[in-house]
């Protein structure tokens, strides 16, 4: 498959690639692992007039841990993320959804930043880094701005990147100590995509209740999205079956579910309620008094 | 020196394997050749319409673009793509859709570029005018009347109806105490092999030569094909099948781009290069299955099965390829699988759609028979509260009526099919894990234990079974010779791709002479070196094409042991090959060097009386049946009722494919086969929308099974021997299809059992085992 | 695929009916309609780019009215064609009034997909029309709050 002309540039830093950015304005696509773009790309449903290259950018490629703030660069690879001593240490639920993205060749190639900005409706990421309360730096040549993981996810495909704007980094904090967390997926058997993906995270108080609980769910809508209905339903009960249950039977609660030949909208409402309460449940065994 | 060891029996590693693994074989993209251009074909978009203009001016114009042609530039000077299998309605195939397309991805025009990029610019350069029209899509509405007609001019959809009764049927049938009808869906299969097709074409002016490469199981059928499609002589054109990666029966048939890349090479005078996508691999490359069937089985209140009548509707898609119309008849035939079935009765109507042909795949007609009578054999078992073990045990063809002669004829060379069944019970420890099973309802968890024993139809066979119209009967040939320094080269026309007869040829050859594996070479897919072969299909290479190599030996050692009698002076009934000598059978101790002999026979400074130099030898076997492999598999699967989702637990085969020269290659087939039967099983169809687009149309949508979403196989043989061909082997390259579908399926089924659910159709995708949990709580609750 | 939905509109339907029975106007209310000719009364052709971040594509098309029934109904069908695929089918549109200033809007399609973006984006397509639709009523209810405000 070969895709149209296009023309290639490699930047060597954030600021020439915001520059380019800029300069070849809307023709222009940003490539980082290709592992989304190229494929289109090769498809012909993407032609791009420009291409550049920021795989090369070292700044975009670190792990790093400043204060209370763990950030992870734009270009790091899935299989990085999974096999970081830091982020298994201090982002266990983050680490344990790069693990269960595509296969060892897409984990290599593919980054972080590229699938965010990507926002395709039934990746692994969104679900782990709207329960981890991400926030994610963009930066234009006008400067950066900080927007919470809940408010960047706008669209099918859409995110709340600008043209001119470069995801930079994704900024986590660390999960609490005891905290428990789960990531659970039923992949769509071709693509190993997530038709329903859920990361759960969950704080119990000293009396055994849920303290704290997050849910983001990838796959069934066209946006990922953070399950309030299933956080506050579950937020200071004890978390017996009953009580779970009936907050994961919010999961779907008010989505407008997508639908394909491998999973009707009904199909995908039921595996989130299933999913979210058995994410929930490996995350409450998973917490340490 | 160390005597050599026997090699046929052995588990020799796959001498293909190293250059594979390391990236050094040759495929068809592989070659380059100077001044080569690069071909890419436009697509009709639409199932079915009528084509008003097709405008390439813009695509010729476009700077690197050498020529862009229509089905009406073509014209007659391609001949129509061939199907040799006998119809009632064959249509017209041209090369490029003329006056009307018939199916996505039906080829519209190809444009001949400097670059592949070019080329594919191109196409989107072109302007089709099509006035779409209605589309049929499902086989069974195909024959209403007012349906959408693909070919006008038969004035129906049906390609052909055909009806066998077997002499007693309806006396079998009344018979019967009891009766069951269902309906069965066998769905349409993508082949998906790794390597999609390729061509390469290279016209010698001078020469008036055609070369074609072809990623292709059978390259001299295809020379045949194209001969006359071309209007050129044989033995102006040579085919070579270079390493293929794979094929399943897919590339065994003749294809629009082998012709239009010859016809352009001759055309320009250039080596013109062809590359299939992926996407187009899945939208024109031949598929397999797709059969409705209406099943009534007569059976008695102790499980024996009486009778069976099927009805048939297999969608045959817009064309004809190769052998379309003739894959649906083994199914038919079939039918009555491993069993002693008295009567046997079925009608196969074979039908026109506006998608992709289907044809041969892994198995072809026989995985659709053996689904049917497995699947068949498990209703009556649940109809009857009896152990699926049991009626099948009931029904077996005893192993002492072979050669047993089904009631439509064929003939079961030999079999045990109950002792295959018995092992593969006690390697799963089928009563423990019946108890485990109850234990675990309890709990609510729902195991199912499923069955299969099938028996399948390889090494077609008498020639006489194989079509007319096809220039090769249902021999295969060998030519072996023993070089100067004492090497063997082996030449066969099977035309291996993926299934590893360098190997076992190799092992038989290297037995008949007594050298080492590593002494013998062996070529196979190149027209101007090997002599008329079939190919490589139907699980027949080793059957057929290793016989020819064991007669082509034969005929060798015969005279290599009238050389050695004429310079050991014994007679020659007395010598046999050991050990890279020639030596007396009673004492090998007196023996003469293999090389001495090599000599004399090549330097003939000393004429032997009766004996011609040089050391090469022809054979043409030409069976006198076909062979009948048979097996049981049993799976196991746990079904979770919430998510629909099915995890195979464990997967036990007992194959007998007859005689084995090379374990290790007969349980990499088998595994491979299994995957893909579990595949169908579990994940994979072809799907088409009521319009006839073609909605699985990359792998991001159709689901071949990973090696992560297949278990650890359990493999065993038992050996029966066959007496048709000397080495007493069946085939097994297609049995771990057959056998695996059912057991997976029978498996799910038997889980659902406390549903009351008895069977649902493939693939049993989630939603549809969830859908059907809901649906009989319901009715529970009701 | 067939999409079907309603929306509520901020207007009387005889002012609904108007902006929807004037094809020139309308056509600047579809996000991406890049050119727009009548034909003739009741048909019209024109080009749109339809764009989902990367993946873009410009179809040009032809629309007829088939049947028409002021100011409460209306038939059309569609038809068109760019490299990436093609789409066409049948639509209605279906007004009731709902008070004095509000028009409820019915929408039924049934709407035929083919080639690449059929074969390769099945799973998004459903999504895109949904999007489309909503940025289309969304426009629209911008021109007729316009249109009362400057009456």
């Amino acid at each position: 498959m070969f895709p149209a002309t296009f023309e290639y540039h490699r930047a060597q830093s954030v600021k020439e690639a915001l520059s380019l950015l800029k300069r070849l304005g809307d023709g222009a696509k940003l490539l980082s692992g290709g592992h989304s773009l190229i494929p289109m790309m090769k498809l012909r449903l993407a032609q791009p007039s420009h291409l550049i290259d920021i795989g090369g950018v070292r700044e975009l490629s670190q792990i790093s841990e400043e204060g209370n703030k763990i950030l992870i660069g734009a270009t790091v690879t899935h299989s990085e993320i999974a096999s970081s001593p830091l982020i298994k240490q201090k982002l266990g639920l983050l680490a344990d959804c790069a693990a269960e993205i595509g296969d060892v060749q897409v984990r290599n190639r593919g980054t972080i930043g590229g699938s965010l900005a990507h926002a395709d409706p039934a990746a692994d990421y969104p679900a782990a880094v709207l329960a981890l309360e991400a926030e994610l730096e963009l930066e234009s040549e006008q400067g950066t701005r900080t927007v919470k993981a809940q408010d960047f996810f706008v669209d099918l495909m859409t995110t709340a990147l600008r043209p001119d704007e470069i995801l930079r980094r994704v900024v986590f904090a660390p999960i609490p100590q005891g905290a428990g967390y789960a990531y659970l997926k039923h992949p769509q058997p071709a693509s190993g995509f997530a038709i329903v993906g859920v990361a759960a995270l969950v704080t119990l108080g000293k009396d055994g209740s849920c303290e704290k609980v997050r849910v983001g769910i990838t796959g069934i809508a066209p946006k990922p999205f953070r399950a309030t209905a299933v956080e506050s339903a579950l937020t200071g009960k004890k978390p017996d079956s009953t009580a779970l249950a009936a907050a994961a039977a919010h999961a779907a609660d008010g989505v407008d579910c997508l639908s394909d030949i491998h999973a009707s909208s009904e199909f995908r409402a039921e595996l989130a309620r299933v999913y979210t309460r058995r994410a929930l449940e490996r995350a409450i065994a998973a917490c340490k008094p | 020196m160390a005597a050599l060891p026997k090699f046929i029996g052995e588990r020799v590693r796959r001498r293909e394997d190293p250059r594979l693994i390391t990236g050094t074989g040759t495929y068809v993209d592989d070659i380059k050749l100077p001044g080569m251009l690069h071909a890419a074909v436009m697509r009709s978009p639409y199932a079915h319409a009528k084509i008003n203009s097709v405008d390439l001016s813009r695509a010729r114009n476009h700077p690197g673009v050498i020529m862009a042609l229509s089905g009406e530039d073509i014209g007659d000077k391609i001949g129509s793509l061939p199907c040799v299998a006998p119809a009632q309605h064959v249509p017209v195939h041209p090369v490029l859709a003329r006056g009307k397309v018939r199916f996505v991805g039906e080829p519209v025009a190809i444009v001949v570029a400097e670059n592949p990029y070019v080329a594919r610019d191109a196409i989107d350069l072109i302007n089709v005018e099509f006035d779409p029209l209605p589309a049929v899509v499902d086989v069974e509405k195909a024959l209403e009347s007012g349906a959408p007609l693909v070919h006008e001019e038969f004035g129906t959809n049906l390609v052909t109806r055909a009806e066998v009764t077997s002499p007693g049927f309806e006396k079998a049938m009344a018979e019967a105490q009891r009766t069951l009808k269902f309906r069965l869906i066998n769905q349409r299969l993508t082949p998906t092999m790794m390597e999609p097709r390729a061509v390469l074409a290279n016209w010698e002016r001078g020469y008036k030569q055609l070369t074609l490469w072809s990623s292709t199981q059978i390259p001299h059928l295809l020379r045949s094909q194209l001969a006359d499609m071309l209007k050129l002589p044989e033995n102006k054109i040579r085919v070579i099948a270079p390493e293929v990666g794979g094929g399943f029966g897919a590339k065994l048939n003749v294809y629009p781009e082998e012709a239009l890349c010859a016809y352009l090479s001759m055309e320009l005078n250039r080596p013109v290069k062809w590359i299939e996508t992926r996407r187009e691999n899945m939208a024109a490359t031949t598929h397999g299955r797709d059969h409705v069937t209406y099943v009534e089985v007569g059976f008695k209140n102790d499980g024996t099965i009486t009778a069976i009548k099927a009805k048939f509707f297999c969608d045959m898609g817009a064309y004809l390829h190769l052998l379309t119309p003739a894959i649906p008849g083994f199914t038919g035939l079939m039918a009555t699988g491993c069993y002693k079935i008295a009567g046997l009765s079925f009608e196969q109507n074979l039908v026109f759609t506006n998608k992709m042909a289907t044809d041969a795949y892994r198995g072809a007609g026989r995985p659709e028979a053996t689904y049917l009578i497995e699947r068949t054999v498990d209703m009556v078992a649940a109809e009857l509260g009896m152990d699926p073990a049991e009626v099948r045990r009931k029904n077996f063809i005893p192993k002492d009526a072979f050669p047993y002669t089904t009631p439509v004829g064929l003939q079961f060379d030999s079999g045990n099919y109950e002792a295959a069944l018995d092992k593969a019970l006690e390697m799963v420890g089928y009563q423990k894990l019946r108890q485990e099973q109850a234990e675990a309802a309890k709990k609510g968890r729902y195991i199912g234990i499923g069955l299969s024993t099938y028996v399948e139809i390889c090494g077609i066979g008498p020639s006489a079974l194989l079509p007319p119209k096809l220039k090769g009967g249902g021999w295969e040939s060998a030519t072996i010779r023993i070089e100067p320094d004492c090497k063997v080269t082996v030449l066969t026309g099977t035309s291996p791709h993926g299934q590893g007869e360098e190997t076992t040829f190799a092992q038989i050859a290297a037995d008949a002479f007594g050298v080492d594996v590593d002494d013998v070479t062996v070529i196979h897919g190149d027209t101007a070196v090997v002599q008329y072969g079939i190919g490589t299909f139907g699980s027949r290479t080793t059957a057929l094409g290793g016989t020819a190599v064991l007669m082509a030996a034969q005929k060798l050692q015969d005279k290599m042991k009238k050389i050695a009698s004429h310079m050991m002076e014994v007679p020659p009934e007395q010598l046999i090959f050991t050990n890279r000598t020639i030596a007396l059978a009673s004492d090998p101790s007196k023996s003469i060097p293999l090389q001495k002999v090599v000599e004399a026979a090549y330097g003939y400074k000393q004429p032997i009386p009766g004996v011609e130099p040089g050391l090469d030898a022809n054979a043409f076997y030409e069976p006198s049946g076909c062979t009948f492999p048979f097996g049981a598999h049993v799976c196991v699967v746990e079904v979770d009722p919430e998510t629909g989702v099915v995890k195979v637990l464990r997967y036990v085969a007992v194959d007998d494919c007859g005689k084995i020269i090379n374990p290790l290659l007969v349980d990499g087939q088998i595994q491979g086969g299994i995957a893909q039967g579990l595949g169908q099983a579990l994940y994979e169809e072809t799907v088409y929308d009521e319009n006839g687009q073609l909605v699985t149309a990359s792998l991001m949508d159709y689901a071949v099974p990973k090696a992560t979403m297949v278990p650890r196989f359990e493999l065993a043989n038992t050996v029966t021997p066959t007496h048709i061909n000397p080495l007493g082997v069946k085939g097994v390259g297609e049995a771990g299809t057959i056998g695996s579908t059912p057991a997976v399926v029978n498996a799910v089924i038997d889980a659902l059992k406390p549903f009351g659910i008895r069977h649902l159709d493939m693939p049993l995708k989630p939603e549809k085992i969830w859908r059907a949990i809901q649906q009989a709580k319901q009715t529970m609750k009701g | 695929m067939k999409i079907s939905g309603e929306h509520l509109l901020p207007a009387a339907q005889e002012q609904v009916w108007a902006l929807l029975d004037d094809p020139a106007r309308l056509a600047r209310l579809v996000p991406g309609v890049q050119k727009f000719n009548i034909v003739a009364p009741d048909e019209f052709e024109g080009t749109m780019t339809v764009a989902v971040a990367a993946v873009k594509g410009t179809y040009t098309g032809h629309i007829k009215i088939d049947e028409k029934r002021q100011p409460e109904y209306y038939k059309a069908s569609f038809d068109g064609k760019g490299a990436q695929g093609f789409i066409r089918g049948t639509g209605t549109l279906e007004l009731e009034p709902k008070g004095q200033e509000q028009t409820l809007v019915r929408y039924a399609a049934d709407v035929q997909i083919g080639g690449p973006i059929m074969q390769v984006g099945q799973r998004m397509l459903e999504s895109v029309a949904k999007r489309m639709l909503n940025d289309f009523f969304a426009a629209a209810e911008t021109e007729l709050k316009g249109g009362t405000n400057q009456s």
